[in-house]
């Protein structure tokens, strides 16, 4: 049952994201939080090695979650199980779309109804992704849980590591910007240096 | 076994392989991945030209999922078949699968170390980085009409004040979009005005308006004869010149 909950949850992610692997970050939190499959800051964790490692940032958050769910229910075989269920259920409404648009000689993505829509879901996604930073901000670095809490304990290294990296991360150097899995590195070692080094933190 | 499905059945393995490899040397996924597939797929084995494969970017931004896997079953469905299209997907995923599953091991281990606590401590500050820069990516590349702003405030104060389903506010988008279209069409013939643009309401049943969407197409073609040459020979080229057009509107 959960393996097919699993297939379903992700075959819908990957039904409603339009924009590729970032856009489906609002849709996952939601999804997968909500299941009480995995806790928010194990996700924020599982974002940060999604970008640092290679392949499709979907695939791999799904692969994450379907290994981390079928773990719970069993061994090895369950997690391996978990993950191909969650893969799969991701892909599936893509494969399918694709080979028809493929199939169809793409006939239908050219009419500007179908454009008009997607260029909107796109600015609709832009303002769900703005509710999740401001969530994780939120949460990350107020410890708070929503927005009607009172402030919790305030993180003032995670802001500073926040303050400083986006300074870095827009940074350009021959006209490219510093690559996701260098910001991520830098994080974890300006982590373990200051929580580790600096007294009350 | 026929020569043909033979040859094709070739290619498909051949694509699994290819894509294994993009799939494991590309990080970051979507665009990142357009150099590697570039590389790869147009300049050494010549299964696309490179404007096709900017089409099939452009066609795989505007679907639903993930970019890279939307080429790879692109790629794979053009050159060999529906099972193309299948094997090259795989192909892309086992490498994250594979990957993925041995990191999930590693890191269940060391969670409940100190040290490790620190490390990840200082990596949720980093996403925030992050996301904060898909958030002004994804602006950069918004349409930026009155209309555009009034979906991302909506969306955005919907998502952060409330617990309703990202999916319903995303299908309430496409439900707007499809209104505002019908009004503005429906603006539009009033005041006398068919343009091009505007007659997007006709293009949505073009089967039954075939006289109706003759006519657009003229009003097309006689607005940009460029785009004109290209519906001939690719209908997917005029998804490119629409995006490029708007991006230039932009600036």
């Amino acid at each position: 049952m959960e393996f097919l909950m699993l297939f379903w949850v992700f075959f819908k992610i990957g039904l409603f994201t339009i924009g590729g692997g970032h856009a489906m970050i609002p849709l996952i939190m939601q999804e997968v939080v909500a299941q009480g499959w995995i806790s928010e800051e194990i996700l924020i964790d599982f974002i940060a090695i999604s970008e640092s490692t290679p392949g499709p940032f979907a695939v791999n958050i799904a692969t994450y979650t379907g290994t981390v769910v079928g773990e719970s229910l069993g061994g090895f075989g369950h997690g391996l199980l978990g993950a191909l269920c969650a893969t799969l259920g991701v892909v599936a409404p893509s494969v399918i779309i694709i080979i028809l648009i493929v199939k169809l000689h793409s006939r239908f993505m050219k009419k500007p109804a179908v454009q008009e829509v997607f260029t909107g879901v796109r600015s609709s996604v832009t303002g769900l992704l703005l509710s999740v930073f401001l969530g994780l901000f939120l949460s990350v670095i107020l410890s708070m849980s929503s927005v009607w809490e009172s402030v919790g304990h305030f993180d003032y290294i995670g802001l500073i590591i926040f303050g400083v990296l986006m300074v870095v991360a827009n940074v350009k150097i021959k006209g490219k910007t510093l690559h996701p899995i260098f910001i991520v590195l830098i994080s974890a070692v300006m982590g373990v240096l200051m929580y580790g080094f600096i007294p009350g933190a | 076994m026929k020569p043909e499905i033979k040859e094709k059945l070739k290619i498909a393995l051949h694509l699994f392989v290819l894509f294994f490899k993009i799939g494991l040397f590309s990080f970051g996924g979507g665009y990142a991945m357009f150099t590697m597939i570039e590389r790869e797929v147009v300049d050494k084995h010549k299964y696309l030209t490179k404007s096709e494969l900017m089409d099939v970017f452009a066609i795989a931004e505007s679907t639903p999922g993930a970019v890279a896997v939307n080429v790879a079953t692109f790629v794979g469905t053009k050159k060999a078949g529906i099972f193309g299209g299948i094997f090259a997907t795989f192909g892309l995923m086992l490498p994250s699968i594979v990957i993925i599953m041995t990191l999930s091991y590693v890191i269940n281990i060391f969670r409940d170390n100190l040290w490790v606590g620190y490390v990840f401590k200082g990596i949720r500050a980093g996403v925030l980085v992050l996301i904060a820069k898909a958030v002004i990516s994804f602006f950069r590349n918004m349409r930026k009409d009155w209309f555009d702003f009034v979906l991302l405030i909506g969306a955005f104060l919907v998502a952060f004040l409330t617990d309703v389903s990202v999916i319903y506010i995303i299908l309430v988008t496409i439900v707007l979009c499809i209104i505002l279209m019908v009004v503005k069409n429906a603006y539009a013939k009033k005041k006398g005005k068919i343009t091009a643009e505007n007659t997007v309401e006709s293009t949505q049943n073009d089967e039954s308006a075939t006289d109706e969407n003759s006519i657009e197409d003229e009003v097309v073609a006689e607005e940009n004869p460029a785009e004109d040459e290209t519906a001939t020979e690719d209908n997917v080229r005029e998804i490119v010149i629409d995006q490029t057009a708007e991006k230039e509107g932009d600036k």
